[in-house]
């Protein structure tokens, strides 16, 4: 019947396409490598060293890392302890490949909380504006007015520190960011034609919010929610290193600083392998978030 | 001409309240004022106005996405109100003007077509597979953009996947806002075409919402101008197009620019005083931009005066307004 | 004879990096005497919008302009420093575009920008100067109790105003020559057309020349001097008015006329004729005429070559092989 116009269906290249990422985004390609070598790490502990992260080895206490051997020649330094050891003989490798899983675990789950949290007063306020989107804003000023040292604080006082109390303070107060994305988002989404043809349809608000809107919210989400990790890995860091988060003896980065601080004069390796973990860690996840949000703006 | 109209707008008003800035309150906005339409089945009938005229707002009523405040509309003799809204939506889709904006980006034009299959419930996925085949030959898609995002899709192609999405469900009415506007006039060509061919091959009645006087005489049977919120003149467009009344859709004749140069710009002698829709002119809306007003006009809000299936609103054509005023005049 | 304001030879404009270029101008030239108005229309992508930034020297970062001269009244300018560019819009070249709350500032007031336009090129000037000008000016556009509007701010004013504020501004100056992108597109229809009487009544005034650049057909005819059609980076027809709608020769031009609905001409209810396919890409070398496989005239010989232009008096022209010519005599000028 009608003469369609043929053309289009832009070829989308895949060859090269690999290439052409690294080399207009070194930033991300540099931040997930680091990061999936940790992650990797993490899940693989087990493997990565024949040590249990609780062995305590009176006989062989602060042991410095090998290449104290190799560029010192500190005759105490050998490959048995590749990190070295801390204060009371622990191997201090395993202490950090399996202290990983800590942060890890901490970041991932409490970002998923916050992020659920988040999404839902976000999209509900974006998408109902009016009194609901007044409701979100109080919730979200109200969360912003609240201290989240001194909350942590007062809730390791009164329940003890614990890995499930970190997660769930940083999880529950931690959504705010998400919220205020997700919020913009959504009302930029919703004034779009494709919500009203969705409406005109028939569609319950349940289904346009989930199959609408959320697919559209995937990728700011992503970002601010890598960003939002790498704050949460340090707020756990510094509560434990308060010695009010993770309770010792896990291995806990912050508490391996904590634990080291002491030694600073004696053995300030101890002190800068954790702080290094820790740094890259975070730089990953900052370099991720970073660069996801460069590609999205492309 | 069928007993029952397909469409029956009654008296509709739909009102908004807007806030006027920081600590001013809030006033209400009456986007569309007694709106009395009949679209009956097989007939297009088409909405011209301006921004601010409240086209759109009418359009968003008839849909039922935002019922109005007032009044009733009647789909086939039932109520729109006792229906339910998916009842409704089987019966009535909309066309947007924007096709960028009215389709999920992150989509395929498959997964966009049979979405309302999905949300209605029809058919299992083979018979919905086959009802995707053949809606894209009915408007004329390549079946190889079932797996495309709508980016990868020219503006014209778009605009063929949202009339295929709309029509997936046999609507007997569609609703179209603006179809073309956003259309290089090449592909607006392929697009009326095909919205033509659609109404003859299908049966649909349509809604067409427009700015674009030329597009309205083309396609349309009837028409009816809106001003701020108004309907100020509503005929059949042979009508409308040989003897038009209101000064304003005079004015809107006169500005629609054919390419012909012999003709030169037209001198529409309308003032460049622009009410404020929150704060409507007193008497008829046109008269601080109309070029033939007089005094009666910023006083009294004229009637609707009906003839021949030509209604109109303004002064100029009521016969008691006219000879109390020349009566008037001739005193003095 | 005099000599013409606006003198372009052979502009190219190249867009990107060079491995994915866009050749979205592809040798243009054009002339546009004092008081005259050149129109050059096309659909989306075909390089109008392209050439009115080139001209400007507004073009974003980038793209490259090149061309064997572009001159105003005599003088090179395609040579200009950004700095002496700079100088030089406003004061001989302004430009009007198409969404004017875009171009204006919201947070300085519309006597602000204006007295700011006259003063960036007169910084002699005293205070009082600028601002009677503004007043002069918003009362020649027709803009009532001018010198209270001063005081307003951009959001204040409706869409057919603020067009109206952005033309004197861009006449601050006085100006030889407005290149006017799009300048109705975003206003209503009635708006539309008081904004190009007002134009063309400004015109006839200052004696100034316009460079219109549109997609609006009806526009054309109806306020064009001189029309150049452009399709894929190219002028494919040039003329009067009266030359390109009256007898249009390429095939592509033809088309545009018969894809719009015309009230009293065209049969209503009837079929348009679409143009089929779509645009080729501009990033690859064009073989052959760019619009070879959407022309229903094309031969194989079509496709080969570069279609030179063929221009049988000064200033009409066409890029094609298989124009109509006998038909446009045969017809005498009516369209159907």
């Amino acid at each position: 019947m009608q003469p369609s116009e043929p053309i289009p269906l832009r070829e989308t290249r895949r060859r090269g396409r690999l290439a052409r990422v690294i080399v207009e985004r070194p930033g991300l390609v540099l931040g997930m490598l680091i990061l999936g070598l940790i992650v990797l790490a993490a899940i693989f502990a087990p493997y990565l060293t024949p040590y249990d992260p609780y062995d305590q080895d009176i006989m062989s206490r602060r042991l410095p890392p090998v290449w104290n051997g190799w560029f010192l020649g500190d005759p105490q330094a050998t490959m048995a302890h590749p990190f070295g050891t801390d204060n009371v003989g622990r191997d201090y490798w395993a202490r950090l490949v399996y202290g990983a899983r800590i942060s890890l675990i901490v970041g991932f789950v409490s970002v998923a909380i916050s992020g659920f949290i988040g999404s839902v007063v976000g999209i509900s306020a974006g998408y109902f504006g009016g009194k609901v989107d007044l409701a979100a804003n109080f919730l979200i000023q109200t969360r912003l007015a609240v201290p989240v040292i001194l909350v942590a604080l007062a809730a390791v006082a009164a329940f003890g520190g614990s890995l499930q109390m970190i997660i769930l303070i940083a999880g529950l107060l931690l959504w705010d960011r998400a919220a205020v994305v997700t919020r913009t988002v959504t009302q930029q989404i919703a004034k779009r034609d494709f919500i009203k043809a969705a409406k005109a349809l028939g569609a319950s608000d349940l289904r346009i919010i989930l199959t609408e809107i959320l697919p559209n919210l995937a990728a700011p989400l992503a970002v601010i929610l890598t960003v939002e990790m790498g704050q949460v890995i340090l707020l756990e860091a510094s509560l434990s290193f308060l010695g009010l988060g993770i309770p010792p003896p896990a291995p806990s980065w912050g508490l391996m600083l904590a634990e080291a601080k002491e030694d600073i004069f004696f053995a300030p390796w101890a002190i800068a392998i954790p702080g290094a973990a820790l740094f890259l860690l975070v730089l990953s996840t900052s370099l991720v978030g970073d660069g996801l949000q460069k590609s999205r703006e492309r | 001409m069928s007993a029952e109209p397909m469409i029956d707008v009654r008296r509709i008003n739909v009102t908004f309240s807007v806030s006027r800035g920081f600590m001013a309150g809030r006033k209400p906005l009456r986007a569309v004022q007694e709106v009395d339409l009949v679209a009956h089945a097989g007939e297009t009938l088409a909405i011209v106005g301006e921004s601010g005229s409240g086209k759109t707002t009418l359009a968003n009523a008839i849909l039922n996405i935002h019922p109005p405040t007032s009044g009733e509309i009647f789909l086939d003799g039932r109520a729109v109100r006792s229906l339910g809204r998916k009842e409704f939506a089987r019966q009535v889709q909309p066309v947007f003007q924007d096709p960028y904006s009215s389709l999920n980006p992150r989509r395929s034009v498959g997964a966009t077509i049979m979405q309302p299959l999905i949300v209605h419930g029809i058919g299992d996925h083979v018979e919905r597979e086959q009802k995707l085949l053949r809606i894209l030959d009915l408007v004329g898609l390549p079946r190889r953009v079932v797996n495309a995002l709508p980016h990868q899709l020219s503006g014209g192609q778009r605009q063929r996947v949202a009339i295929a999405r709309a029509l997936i469900i046999a609507p007997k009415l569609l609703v179209c806002d603006e179809p073309t506007s956003a259309l290089d006039v090449s592909v607006q060509a392929q697009i009326l075409n095909l919205l033509q061919d659609l109404r003859t091959e299908l049966g649909l009645t349509y809604i067409l919402i427009t700015h674009n006087l030329a597009v309205v005489e083309h396609i349309a049977s009837r028409v009816a101008v809106m001003y701020l919120g108004r309907i100020v003149e509503e005929a059949s467009v042979e009508d409308l197009f040989r003897a038009p009344k209101h000064p304003y859709t005079i004015a809107l004749l006169e500005s629609a620019l054919t390419p012909d140069p012999t003709l030169g710009l037209p001198d529409l002698g309308l003032s460049n005083v622009f009410p404020n829709p929150i704060d409507p002119p007193s008497g008829c809306h046109f008269h601080p931009r109309c070029n033939r007003t007089f005094a009666p006009c910023s006083r009294v809000a004229p009637r609707s005066i009906v003839s021949d299936g030509h209604r109109l609103e303004c002064h100029l054509y009521d016969p008691d307004i006219m000879s109390a005023h020349n009566a008037h005049s001739g005193d003095l | 004879m005099t000599a013409p304001l606006l003198k372009v030879d052979d502009l190219h404009v190249r867009i990107g990096a060079r491995d994915r270029q866009v050749h979205a101008v592809r040798g243009i030239s054009f002339e546009i005497a004092r008081g005259e108005t050149l129109s050059i229309v096309g659909e989306s992508g075909c390089g109008k919008s392209m050439t009115s930034l080139a001209v400007m020297g507004l073009l974003p970062r980038t793209a490259r302009r090149e061309s064997h001269g572009i001159s105003i009244d005599g003088a090179r300018i395609d040579g200009l420093s950004d700095r002496a560019m700079s100088d030089l819009r406003g004061l001989k070249l302004a430009m009007i575009f198409q969404e004017p709350m875009t171009a204006l500032n919201p947070v300085y007031t519309i006597g602000n920008q204006l007295e700011e336009a006259y003063r960036r090129h007169n910084p002699a000037a005293a205070r009082g100067d600028a601002r009677a000008r503004a007043v002069y000016l918003l009362e020649k556009v027709g803009i009532t109790a001018a010198s209270e509007r001063l005081n307003q701010y951009p959001h204040q004013l409706s869409g057919g105003l603020r067009q109206r504020v952005m033309i004197a501004m861009a006449l601050m100056c006085g100006p030889d020559l407005i290149i006017a992108d799009e300048p109705t597109t975003a206003l209503d229809v009635t708006i539309q057309a008081q904004i190009l009487r007002l134009l063309r009544d400004l015109q006839t005034e200052f004696n100034l020349s316009i460079l219109l650049i549109t997609h609006d057909l009806g526009i054309v005819a109806r306020t064009a001097d001189k029309v150049a059609v452009m399709y894929a980076g190219e002028f494919v027809e040039t003329g009067t008015a009266r030359e390109v709608f009256n007898a249009p020769a390429h095939p592509y031009t033809r088309g545009l006329l018969a894809a719009i609905p015309v009230p009293g001409k065209t049969e209503r209810g009837g079929k348009l004729a679409a143009i089929p396919g779509t645009v080729p890409s501009l990033t690859d070398h064009l073989e052959g005429c760019s619009f070879f496989g959407r022309c229903s005239r094309a031969v194989p010989d079509c496709a080969l070559g570069h279609v030179a232009l063929t221009e049988p008096s000064a200033g009409r022209a066409w890029r094609c092989r298989r124009p109509y010519l006998e038909e446009a005599a045969h017809q005498g000028g009516a369209l159907s």
